[in-house]
């Protein structure tokens, strides 16, 4: 890899200096064992996969096995939301949570016991604080967890989970204090900091989806006393907007609404980074999204992206009910089609950041880093 | 709606008086982050917590007002402004002053009083069915644990020297174990046995937050997925509207691992704290003054047939009389007040009022009861845990020749006169009442105490739902009742849709044939109310207002020892040396030897520390019952002195 | 000839009428009404003639004094008397007694060997006096832990003892709030009393703390460990009176104080009415443990503290005639036999009872 990645993993060792990573991937086990653990509980008491609920005697392997769209509607959900309970119901399947047969349908699902949930509450509870996230996203995930029945039933929004009593301290939490981001932003503000030495015209930067500007909070200082043209913070909330005008302070911000999915800004070769902190995934189809990207950008120009690459299963409360659309699951058009895939592989990343013509210059964390356990990444590629 | 109005503005940047009432909230520009903090505001400014899906991009003002309106708990009265303001203390764990009634039960738990017990406390069980007895033990561990999270009055204490505290939730021993009798497995004869034994020890020994939890929880598991949930409750900390809200709360808990209540601002702690800048507000003083002003003319209690001396009586449980009505019956009771203007609770009373006067043979007496007593000094009172309860002593004066009706409606307004100078408690006016008739017998010990209608105060009775605990059978109850100073009380309760009262006496003072009959009277009393035959009649009552000459032991007639020292300096060293203590305590000079510790200003709690200062110095522990026998400067040193002679 | 100053005044005339009584020779009786003096002087159970004297006149003064083996002034006010009469009676050859001065007075007469071989004995009244002479009755060799001043009740002030009051202040005369303890004076140490029940006292009454340099010579003189003394009032008219005219008159001067004496005379006049007229003198002692038995109490009760003053006079003034003090100036409460002052006064009908026990 080239010295910029060295240099941007030494700057976000740097920023979480003094943690101790050795339990890292422990923690992330224990935080995705309570969602686990949480939706078993929570599917053996509101479907027919709860023995009692199915009436049938105890053992296993006796149970008759159910189509995950029946579970879907024993648990009350929206159409929109439907699809939902087998996203879970495959998560729990690959965790040895429930069984399923040739055919795909689902049987002996896990009756968590009291104690095990306890359990499992305790150490999540350990977990997150190991892991540098405070007290609000603990509240997130067993809030969550009550408020699946409103959530599959449409009847509350995901936002009611980011923005309880509508203060953004909890997504703060989520996307900015713990471990993995702060790394993983203090890398990113590296790479800034090397665009910037390296430029020889004031900056014209693009952020896609910056929502709460968790990482815009990271890169502006990394900008300071540099020339910048324009730093063009947009999303589709006008909520996001008006947060950050009142949050960020910098001459050269301007502010848009953009939705990924349906234009881009036509003025190519001009951009000399795009950011796109855990958003890019949204896009239907994400080596298209790379492409019209890169066509953005100005020889040299960037692209900038945070990213999850594995579904942890403590998402599965939240994350799914964000990304349903009007209608269903998300419409993917590259090879999560006919999935209910999120995300997509590191190495799908790389194979889409080179086919949009980019080579890559940044892929961190390194391979050996405990912190891959988190599942999130930093890639900079160039034009 | 003015204040909902404001609140959409300052969300929508729109001027409030131009918001429409029927126009959503998404069309006036808001989203459902917003909606959120709407919902948010709602609750910190209005108290009033809606729940998550009520509030949507959809609603209206007018939809919200309406929302409002039916979450506000009726039926509170209308409230008296106090200067007060709770804010949560800085150390949530420090030290903070008991309330007059939590120091009159921890004074009553040192043998001091007469008819006092080593634990004032109150013990429940009560029947479960469909239990999961594999997790019901895990369950309640876990609630209990989380119980004594959000509610910190689990985790309280008492100091020896009166003061309370609530112990960190790490602490050792701060959250309450419970105990769990596994008898799934076991005979019927062995099931009796173990249940006869578990309501033998946790009626007569209750929680002693002196030493450890108020709250003492146990579990026993039987044959058939049945069960008991066993509940000791001490009444220094929890008090009656408490233990419904801890029941609530704790089932909650039981029911659901990952339950959440709305977390609480305020704790007891804080209540009580607040509560110090109270004797500086003009309505205090001035409930002080219209209770002194009526001390001196106050009458006694009922004047009941004694069958022995309260003062040698060392009882060790109450005995209880019980009847039950229907609920038939009750609504039949509840109509018939309705349609009198009177509340039920007052009813009972009155009945009570009348049983009393036949029995004593006079119509003016005192009685006490116990209030709810939490000032609504901020919005999350009735949700805290606490002993926030008080009593009050109310003075009634049947008339001799008026219908029950009648009677009932002058008790309604006496009580609620006295009611609403609820800032002085009866605790303090009986040591008032008691300092100068110079009388150290308890002054209200016929106590009235009545919940009904509390249940729906609360919202609806206890779920009856709680996960592996299965369902609560409320009507198979056993309970227990301990209160010191009590010689007999009517407690009046709701159990689903019946009626319960209870009459809780000291066996050993009365003759039980007069209490069986008294019972009987009342119950018939209520009966008569019930099917409407009652109210329209003079209910015969004696022609004396006040008692004749004691013939035999009669309660509050009973001689007073007559202890007369001999005025003077303090005759030696031992006297010098208890009048330096008194003085230390009441910080006013102490110099003569006749001098009585209440006389000075002294109170029951500051007896107890004299009494614990006294040991300190004089190394010889006397018992509080001998020191309120004579507290004098030369009654005490006497005492002092014969104890130090019996060590030697 | 025993020369009476002020002898019209509260004081006065129970002094010469004490002083008559006790047969210790013929009296010249001296005021500023000649006519009110001479009424007195024939009212006196011993020869006595008036004589018009103002003070305010040295050609008068002297004249009075002319011929006196002793004079007794109770003309106040303390202040504007001071030295002045004294100098007038040792120039006549006379000893001198008289009802104030304090320290005050014993400075300006020291050091210039003014008295030479006569003998004046100051503050030879009630407070301070008894006030510092009948305590001495519970220190008879044994040393105290603790000794416990309380004086007062309800009396009526008349305006020149109203000034008078009102100039008592500063640490020539005392320190309020203060204890007496470790050997010195402790400020701030002690509060007011309200509503306390006192041995001797018909009411609850008000003990304000006021260590006067008398309770501290007390406490020097018997090697108490702690003393506490207490100016006694039966409400709080009074204490919020006087200390309304400190904090309007800062300057104490009699001049500025003399306009507000009116409000402390109402004010004691207004006690006076809810509570009719007592004067009560506590004092307390705690022996150190293990001492030797003895009298801890001793308890004054009296209607009139003007009055009993006059008496003090009478004592004093019978004591300094009879040799028992010594030459030079004195203090009252330092000099005269507190034994013997107590059983003369417990025969005094002005004094309802005086016990020690």
């Amino acid at each position: 890899m080239s010295p910029l990645n060295d240099r941007a993993d030494g700057a976000g060792h740097a920023a979480i200096a003094g943690a101790d990573l050795s339990g890292t991937a422990g923690a992330v086990a224990d935080l995705d064992r309570l969602i686990l653990l949480g939706l078993s509980a929570h599917l053996h008491r509101h479907s027919r996969l709860g023995r009692s609920a199915a009436g049938l005697p105890a053992g296993p392997g006796q149970d008759p096995a159910h189509e995950a769209d029946t579970i879907a509607g024993d648990l009350g959900a929206a159409p929109r939301h439907r699809w939902i309970a087998g996203h879970w119901l495959g998560a729990l399947h690959e965790a040895g949570l429930v069984g399923r047969d040739a055919a795909g349908r689902f049987h002996d699902l896990h009756a968590p016991r009291r104690a095990e949930l306890v359990t499992a509450r305790t150490r999540m509870e350990a977990a997150r604080l190991a892991l540098g996230y405070p007290a609000e996203l603990a509240e997130l995930m067993l809030r969550s967890l009550r408020l699946l029945p409103s959530l599959l039933s449409d009847e509350v929004g995901v936002q009611a989970l980011l923005y309880p009593d509508g203060e953004p301290a909890t997504a703060e939490a989520v996307y900015r204090g713990n471990l993995i981001s702060r790394y993983l932003n203090a890398a990113a503000a590296e790479v800034i900091r090397d665009l910037a030495g390296r430029s020889t015209r004031p900056l014209r930067i693009l952020e896609l989806g910056a929502g709460i500007g968790a990482t815009t909070a990271d890169l502006l200082p990394a900008l300071a006393g540099r020339p910048v043209e324009f730093y063009l913070f947009t999303d589709l909330s006008p909520f996001f907007l008006d947060t950050a005008r009142r949050r960020f302070d910098a001459g050269f911000l301007r502010y848009a609404l953009l939705d990924i999915a349906h234009d881009l800004p036509r003025r190519p070769d001009e951009l000399d980074l795009i950011v796109a902190a855990t958003m890019a995934h949204n896009a239907p189809h994400v080596g298209r999204l790379l492409g019209r990207a890169a066509a953005l950008l100005a020889p040299g120009g960037r692209v900038l992206l945070i990213e999850t690459v594995r579904e942890h299963p403590q998402s599965l409360t939240s994350m799914p009910f964000a990304l349903s659309t009007h209608d269903g699951p998300p419409r993917r058009l590259d090879g999560r089609a006919g999935t209910t895939r999120t995300y997509l592989s590191r190495e799908e990343w790389l194979s889409a950041l080179e086919g949009g013509g980019l080579r890559v210059e940044v892929d961190l964390p390194r391979p050996a880093d405990p912190l891959t356990a988190l599942s999130q990444r930093l890639f900079v590629a160039t034009r | 709606m003015k204040e909902l109005a404001e609140i959409w503005s300052e969300l929508l940047g729109l001027p409030p008086g131009e918001i429409p009432h029927d126009v959503g909230f998404l069309r006036l520009g808001g989203d459902s982050v917003l909606a959120v903090r709407m919902s948010a505001l709602v609750r910190k400014r209005l108290g009033v917590a809606l729940a998550l899906s009520d509030v949507r991009v959809e609603t209206t003002l007018d939809d919200l007002a309406e929302l409002v309106r039916r979450h506000t708990s009726g039926g509170a009265p209308a409230t008296r402004a106090l200067p007060l303001t709770v804010t949560p203390r800085p150390d949530p764990h420090a030290e903070f002053p008991l309330l007059p009634l939590q120091q009159g039960y921890f004074v009553g738990q040192q043998d001091g009083w007469e008819l006092s017990y080593d634990s004032a406390h109150y013990y429940l069980d009560y029947a479960l069915t469909g239990v999961d007895g594999d997790e019901a033990a895990d369950a309640l561990a876990d609630a209990v644990g989380r119980l004594a999270t959000h509610q910190p009055t689990l985790r309280a204490r008492v100091t020896p020297d009166g003061r309370q505290h609530v112990l960190p939730a790490d602490a050792p021993g701060a959250v309450p174990q419970v105990r769990v009798y596994d008898l799934r497995e076991a005979g019927p004869a062995e099931i009796a046995t173990a249940l006869r034994d578990v309501r033998q020890e946790m009626s007569t020994s209750g929680p002693d937050p002196t030493r450890g939890p108020g709250i003492d929880v146990r579990l026993t598991l039987l044959p058939g997925d049945e069960g008991r949930l066993h509940l000791g409750l001490s009444l220094l900390i929890f008090d009656g509207w408490s233990s419904s809200v801890l029941s609530r709360d704790l089932l909650a808990f039981v029911a659901d691992w990952n339950a959440a209540l709305p977390p609480l601002d305020i704790h007891f702690g804080d209540y009580v704290t607040s509560l110090a800048d109270l004797p500086a507000t003009e309505a205090w003083q001035a409930d002080r003054d219209w209770w002194w002003s009526r001390l001196d003319t106050l009458p006694g209690p009922p004047a009941l047939p004694l069958a022995a001396d309260p003062q040698e009586v060392r009882p060790v449980t109450m005995g209880n009389r019980e009847h039950r009505w229907r609920a038939e019956s009750w609504a039949a009771l509840r109509r018939q007040c309705t349609d009198r203007g009177v509340t039920p609770s007052t009813a009972m009373l009155t009945a009570f009022g009348v049983v009393l006067a036949r029995w004593a043979g006079h119509r003016r007496m005192l009685l006490n009861s116990l209030q709810l007593n939490r000032l609504p000094i901020h919005p999350e009172v009735q949700r805290v845990v606490g002993a926030f309860a008080a009593t009050m002593l109310l003075p009634l004066d049947l008339a001799a020749e008026a219908t029950f009706a009648e009677l009932a409606a002058t008790v309604q307004a006496t009580s609620g006169e006295h009611a609403a100078h609820n800032l002085i408690t009866g605790v303090e006016v009986g040591r008032e009442v008691a300092r100068r008739r110079g009388s150290w017998r308890p002054v209200g010990p016929v106590v009235f105490q009545s919940v009904l209608g509390v249940d729906a105060a609360m919202g609806g009775g206890p779920p009856e739902e709680a996960g592996p605990l299965g369902r609560v059978v409320a009507s198979d109850y056993f309970h227990q009742l301990r209160t010191p100073q009590v010689a007999i009380e009517v407690r009046c309760f709701e159990l689903g849709p019946e009626m319960v009262a209870v009459f809780s006496l000291v066996e050993e003072l009365f003759d039980t044939d007069q209490v069986t009959a008294a019972f009987a009277e009342f119950v018939a009393l209520v009966d008569a109310l019930a099917d409407g035959s009652g109210w329209d009649r003079l209910p015969g009552l004696p022609e004396e207002t006040e008692p004749g000459p004691a013939s035999g032991l009669r309660l509050g007639l009973l001689p007073e020892p007559a202890v007369r020292h001999r005025e003077g300096p303090p005759a030696d060293d031992m006297e010098q040396a208890v009048a330096d203590v008194f003085e230390e305590l009441l910080e006013v000079p102490v110099l003569d030897r006749a001098a009585d510790f209440f006389g000075l200003g002294g109170d029951s709690l500051l007896a107890v520390r004299a009494v614990v200062r006294l040991a300190k110095e004089a190394g010889v522990s006397v018992p509080v019952r001998e020191f309120l026998s004579d507290s004098t400067v030369a009654g005490v040193a006497a005492v002092v002195r014969s104890r130090l002679g019996d060590q030697r | 000839m025993i020369g009476i100053l002020g002898a019209t005044g509260a004081v006065g005339r129970t002094a010469a009428q004490r002083i008559a009584a006790y047969g210790l020779g013929p009296l010249r009786v001296g005021g500023r009404n000649l006519t009110r003096a001479a009424d007195l002087a024939s009212s006196l159970p011993a020869p006595a003639h008036a004589v018009r004297a103002d003070l305010n006149d040295p050609a008068e003064l002297a004249a009075f004094c002319d011929g006196c083996r002793i004079v007794v002034s109770c003309a106040g006010p303390t202040y504007q008397v001071l030295d002045t009469v004294a100098r007038a009676a040792f120039a006549a050859g006379a000893d001198y007694v008289d009802i104030g001065g304090e320290l005050a007075a014993k400075d300006a007469l020291t050091g210039e060997g003014v008295a030479g071989d006569r003998t004046a004995v100051f503050s030879a009244g009630v407070m301070p006096g008894l006030s510092g002479l009948l305590p001495r009755l519970l220190a008879k060799g044994r040393p105290l832990r603790r000794l416990d001043v309380y004086v007062g009740g309800a009396a009526v002030f008349t305006p020149l003892s109203a000034v008078d009051a009102l100039l008592t202040r500063g640490p020539r005369f005392g320190e309020p709030m203060a204890a007496w303890r470790e050997g010195r004076v402790a400020p701030g140490t002690l509060a007011p009393l309200h509503q306390v029940r006192l041995p001797g006292f018909p009411v609850p009454v008000h003990a304000w703390p006021y260590l006067t340099t008398e309770a501290q010579t007390l406490a020097t003189d018997t090697g108490a460990d702690e003393v506490r003394s207490y100016n006694v009032f039966v409400s709080n008219r009074l204490p919020e009176a006087l200390a309304a005219t400190w904090a309007e008159v800062p300057d104490a001067r009699p001049e500025t104080l003399a306009p507000h004496a009116e409000t402390v005379v109402r004010a004691s006049l207004r006690d006076n009415a809810d509570f009719g007229a007592f004067y009560v003198m506590l004092f307390t002692a705690r022996p150190r443990p293990g001492a030797p038995p003895g009298p801890t109490r001793v308890l004054l009760t009296a209607v009139d503290s003007y009055a009993l003053s006059g008496v003090v006079m009478a004592l004093a003034t019978r004591a300094v005639l009879s040799g028992s003090v010594p030459a030079g100036v004195h203090l009252a409460a330092e000099v005269l036999d507190p034994d013997a002052t107590a059983s003369a006064l417990r025969k005094d009908v002005l004094v309802e009872g005086l016990t020690v026990e």
